[in-house]
């Protein structure tokens, strides 16, 4: 019962799978969020992100597998049982309680006396900023001051672990940059294990020590923000988590510790990791800006992989020029060239030019097909839904 | 009530009105008992209304017959079959009218309550015949709010009326209405529960507390009361018919009298809440021939008669066409099917002989057709001056709890 | 509709308008006519005159006092029994009826299918002497071996609950319904279990359900006059039933007006002490946005 770490982990789950009627919401789950861990279970709607925090939450059951809070299994503990606190998507604020006696609510179910309730209380309001709102009512307050009202009703409690349920998504961006910061800060401050469900991969990647991506009840992956963003190991995740450029291939032998590569596109590549089955289908993956872009008729750059295309359209985006590339084999590439200086701008091949794109051996990730198929998907769809 | 004022108001009556001895006189020429008589003698009494009144002069006029006749009626007062009325529907057939039939009086001044402000401005909302009780006929005829009938197109009616109910005090000469139908009002009775019942004081034993009902109908319900009193309801004062009032208000308090019904107890009798109540003759036929344990009883003190009159409202739209419809039920042979149905007591002499061609069973019913004995013993209720029928109807209204 | 357009602000009124005229001509004239009705002297046959008189409303508050109290008594007596019935139903309907629930409603609501009168009848026979559910309450000594429900206080406000329970459920069950259930799973949370979490935030929150269904339930009844009716005795009349009758067998309008007129005093007395009571945010499911 002990992480890697060694310690007891503050939320396991092992082989957890929910089913509502035919619908499979979480397939055999295992994970491990450790103690004063800021953890973020990232997906699009329906992946699973949610009814996973319910069922660490108590608010539903497992199907099967089991749910461990501090190393105790809390099968059949009902929420009310469990220490652990929720902030609701769109805070459940009960609507005839003012601002202390929402606070103040956990508590006193707790038996908390009174007073001393009343002083954690205040001491709670202190610190997300509400001291003045105390006697309000929740329909008399900014969004932005709900959400840190449904925060310190959660805290105050001090659980175990504190589960978020998309908190911030009812504000708008400018709010939600704002109570990002502070609610990592909040996190350091408290210590306390946040389990944070979002669609929102950039929210994800800013605040997580570690980030769960999910997808149709599975998770894809879990590792490090920049581990995900760097190294994703699915084509969904590479596909959820920012634009990245796909190119299909095959791997082909392994020689001297490096696989090779033969991308459809016809150009083959060097690889260095191995485990992959010769003639398994696999995908290069290069994020936009790691790409270079040159005219064909440039000399091509040496130790560099490249691959040729058509620029099908050049955007012009401020800080950034989007480009995208078709190559031979029908396959887009969207890259992106920093405007660090006009001339060099105004340099850059347009719509119709062939080009050649080139990248560090670094930079480039091979990557397998997502254990769900979803055949629909294409990366730039992934992002659409992210903004959604 | 003084005597004095009953002095003044007989001769108020004497002076304006056929007096009663007169009515007497021409009940008897009838060929019936003089009890019945009394009966004719329907609502004795004065009949000075303090104001509204005014003459009806002018008759119907013959005209070309309407294509409809609106024919206001109690609920259960005509022949159904099939959800249809066949006499109806004869009388369509006969002379092309249809009759818009609706049931839609259940109580003499809640009708009134609801016509006569129409009836003052000579509008019978559309209404060509409407039935109403003996002293609420009285009441509109003196209103003016009925129509005078022209007897020249009532032959039926002048020859088959019965002759006991061709004179009396509200309309001496039954120039404004025309009989329907008779009822008695006596004693009904769950002979399995209630073996020996005699007399209207049996209403009031306490073996049948809590299973007697009396009608809302204060006439029928006073008056019997007044009898078993030995008080009679036609000539009795109105302090006679005040400590009727008292007595029934005294069993009210105790728990003896359940409730005030219409005619409800053709479901409280059957199902056994009622073992002893007032209710009225033609709903006894129906409920003694369903259920061999319930019976009609006439008191030994007597009971109550009455009769629910036709009546052309004014303005009533198609009057002419009124007319012939009264005048094409008074025959035997028309009045015999409605008689079947609804069981009171007919108006049209020989309905009787017509009623044993198509039912004997019926025909030979002493309820429908009762001897002059037994009619002897039958009572009308006096016909009161307002003010006096104010002070009984709110006395009898606050006893029944209302 | 160019007048509309070139004058805008008429609009709002031009909608209104005939909202106000309904108002005015079916209930504030009607008003004005039975008040002036209640003041008038005379009888049906001598016509009535309008005379300022005001001692109808002291002569009927007298005459009537009892049946005026027993109205409220019995009425209060069903809003309470509704409540107990109703609140239970309208909450498993609400929450734990799942897939039932529109066959739940449908059911609350079936009731209504049949005219009020029909189903007061059949109550009548439901409670009669010689019925099945009589004997047995005889059996099981509820009731003496010769005891009746019929024509008693009880089956008048067996009666009355019954015919008046949809106007309590209905409401009951829109406030309940409405309640979001991730305030019930953040009081769980919370560490609220079932009972405090009912306590503290499912109550509080249907509270407008209930003013509501106990305002819908408390008027109708104290007004009603079928019940006592069909299922009492003249000792159980209610002030309905004297209205009635002074308005319909004896019509004596201006006592029967005078009666009303005192009935929907004392009902709007009551409906503003219970809003009082109650909180107006309840009364209007919402609170005063101050501040």
């Amino acid at each position: 019962m002990t992480t890697t770490s060694g310690t007891t982990p503050s939320v396991r789950l092992e082989r957890v799978t929910k089913r509502f009627g035919d619908l499979t919401a979480v397939r055999e789950l295992t994970l491990d969020i450790e103690r004063g861990e800021f953890f973020t279970l990232l997906g699009p709607s329906g992946c699973g992100k949610t009814t996973t925090l319910r069922m660490v939450a108590g608010f539903e059951e497992p199907s099967e597998g089991q749910v461990l809070l501090d190393g105790t299994d809390v099968s059949g503990l009902p929420a009310f049982k469990r220490a652990t606190n929720t902030v609701f998507q769109s805070y459940a604020l009960f609507p005839h309680l003012n601002v202390e006696e929402n606070v103040a609510f956990g508590l006193r179910r707790k038996g908390v006396a009174r007073k001393e309730a009343a002083r954690r209380v205040s001491e709670e309001l202190e610190r997300v900023g509400l001291a003045r709102e105390a006697k309000r009512k929740p329909r008399q307050l900014s969004g932005g001051q709900q959400q840190r009202v449904a925060l310190a009703r959660a805290l105050v409690n001090l659980p175990t672990v504190l589960l978020l349920d998309e908190p911030l998504g009812a504000l708008d961006l400018k709010l939600r940059k704002g109570l990002q910061v502070e609610l990592k800060r909040i996190q350091r401050e408290v210590g306390i294990t946040f389990v944070y469900v979002t669609h929102d991969q950039e929210e994800a990647l800013t605040m997580s020590d570690r980030i769960a991506v999910m997808n149709q009840g599975v998770v894809e992956q879990v590792d490090a923000p920049e581990a995900v963003y760097d190294r994703p190991r699915t084509t969904f995740v590479a596909g959820f988590i920012g634009v990245s450029n796909l190119m299909p291939g095959v791997a082909g032998p392994v020689s001297a510790g490096a696989t090779e590569l033969k991308l459809d596109s016809g150009v083959t590549l060097s690889t260095p990791g191995n485990g992959y089955a010769s003639g398994e289908r696999v995908w290069a993956v290069v994020r936009p800006e790691k790409l270079s872009v040159a005219l064909v008729e440039e000399p091509a750059p040496t130790g560099r992989p490249s691959v040729e295309g058509l620029v099908e359209s050049s955007l012009y985006l401020g800080t950034a020029t989007q480009m995208v590339v078709r190559l031979p084999d029908g396959v887009t590439m969207t890259v992106l060239v920093p405007n660090a200086d006009e001339t060099e701008r105004q340099r850059l091949p347009g719509a119709g030019a062939r080009v050649r794109l080139s990248w560090a051996t670094d930079h480039m990730h091979v990557v397998r097909e997502s254990q769900v198929e979803e055949p629909e998907t294409t990366p730039q769809e992934g992002l659409s839904s992210e903004r959604a | 009530m003084s005597e004095r004022d009953i002095d003044k108001m007989i001769d108020e009556l004497v002076e304006r009105e056929v007096s009663r001895r007169q009515l007497f006189r021409l009940g008897a020429a009838g060929a019936m008992s003089v009890g019945a008589a009394s009966f004719l003698a329907a609502c004795g009494g004065s009949s000075s209304l303090g104001g509204g009144t005014k003459t009806q002069s002018k008759v119907i006029q013959k005209s070309a017959l309407g294509t409809e006749l609106n024919f206001s009626n109690w609920p259960l007062y005509i022949d159904v079959a099939h959800g249809k009325h066949p006499t109806l529907q004869h009388f369509q057939k006969k002379f092309g009218v249809h009759v818009n039939y609706t049931e839609e009086i259940n109580d003499n001044t809640e009708f009134f309550g609801k016509i006569h402000q129409q009836l003052a401005n000579g509008n019978s909302g559309g209404r060509d015949i409407i039935v109403m009780t003996d002293w609420m006929a009285g009441k509109m005829i003196k209103l003016g709010f009925i129509e005078k009938l022209n007897k020249q197109y009532l032959p039926n009616v002048q020859k088959n009326l019965i002759p006991a109910l061709q004179h009396i005090d509200f309309d001496p000469n039954r120039d404004y209405s025309v009989p329907w139908q008779s009822g008695q009002t006596g004693l009904i009775v769950r002979t399995d529960k209630a073996p020996d019942v005699k007399s209207v004081n049996d209403i009031f034993n306490p073996k049948y507390k809590g299973k007697v009902t009396m009608l809302t109908e204060m006439r029928d319900s006073v008056g019997l009361t007044m009898l078993g009193m030995g008080k009679d309801p036609t000539t009795g004062s109105v302090n006679d018919m005040l400590a009727a009032i008292d007595k029934i208000g005294k069993y009210v308090k105790n728990g003896q009298i359940r409730r005030f019904t219409g005619n409800d107890y053709l479901k409280d009798l059957p199902h056994g809440d009622t073992w002893v109540c007032y209710g009225w003759s033609g709903d006894a036929v129906q409920l003694q021939s369903d259920n061999k344990n319930i019976k009609f009883i006439h008191p030994e003190e007597g009971f109550m008669l009455w009769t629910d009159n036709m009546l052309i409202p004014v303005g009533a739209p198609h009057p002419y066409t009124a007319e012939v419809f009264m005048n094409w039920i008074y025959q035997p042979q028309v009045e015999a099917p409605i008689e079947d149905y609804v069981n009171y007591v007919p108006p049209v002499n020989g309905t009787k002989e017509a009623l044993l061609k198509i039912d004997p069973g019926v025909a030979k019913n002493p309820l429908i057709f009762p001897s002059p004995a037994v009619l002897a013993k039958g009572h009308a209720f006096k016909q009161l001056a307002p003010a006096d029928d104010d002070k009984v109807n709110n006395a009898f209204q606050q006893v029944i709890g209302a | 509709m160019a007048f509309v357009r070139r004058h805008r602000g008429i609009l709002p009124l031009a909608l209104l308008l005939p909202g106000l005229a309904w108002l005015i001509i079916f209930f504030a004239l009607p008003l004005y006519y039975q008040g002036k009705i209640s003041l008038e002297v005379g009888s049906i046959f001598n016509g009535f005159h309008f005379n300022w008189h005001f001692k109808t409303y002291t002569d009927a508050w007298s005459a009537y006092r009892t049946q005026f109290l027993r109205s409220f008594w019995f009425a209060g007596l069903s809003t309470v029994l509704s409540l107990l019935i109703g609140y239970p139903l309208a909450y498993a309907i609400a929450f734990r009826a799942g897939k039932w629930r529109n066959a739940l409603l449908l059911a609350v609501i079936l009731p209504f299918f049949v005219t009020y009168l029909v189903r007061t009848l059949a109550w009548e026979t439901i409670l009669d002497d010689s019925s099945p559910l009589v004997s047995f309450l005889q059996t099981i000594h509820v009731i003496s071996p010769h005891g009746r429900v019929l024509a008693t206080t009880g089956s008048v406000v067996a009666g009355i609950t019954y015919n008046f329970l949809p106007f309590m459920i209905l409401p009951l069950y829109a406030s309940l319904e409405r309640i979001d259930d991730r305030l019930l799973e953040a009081g769980a949370d919370l560490y609220g279990n079932r009972r405090s979490v009912f306590w503290k935030i499912t109550l509080p929150l249907s509270m407008p359900g209930v003013v509501a269904g106990v305002l819908l339930t408390f008027i109708p009844a104290a007004g009603d006059f079928v019940n006592a009716t069909l299922l009492g005795s003249p000792n159980q009349t209610m002030i309905g039933n004297v209205i009635q009758s002074r308005y319909l067998e004896l019509n004596d309008y201006p006592t029967a007006a005078a009666l009303s007129f005192t009935l929907m005093f004392i009902i709007l007395v009551m409906v503003a002490l219970w809003a009082k009571v109650a909180g107006t945010d309840a009364l209007m499911g919402t609170e005063a946005s101050a501040t």
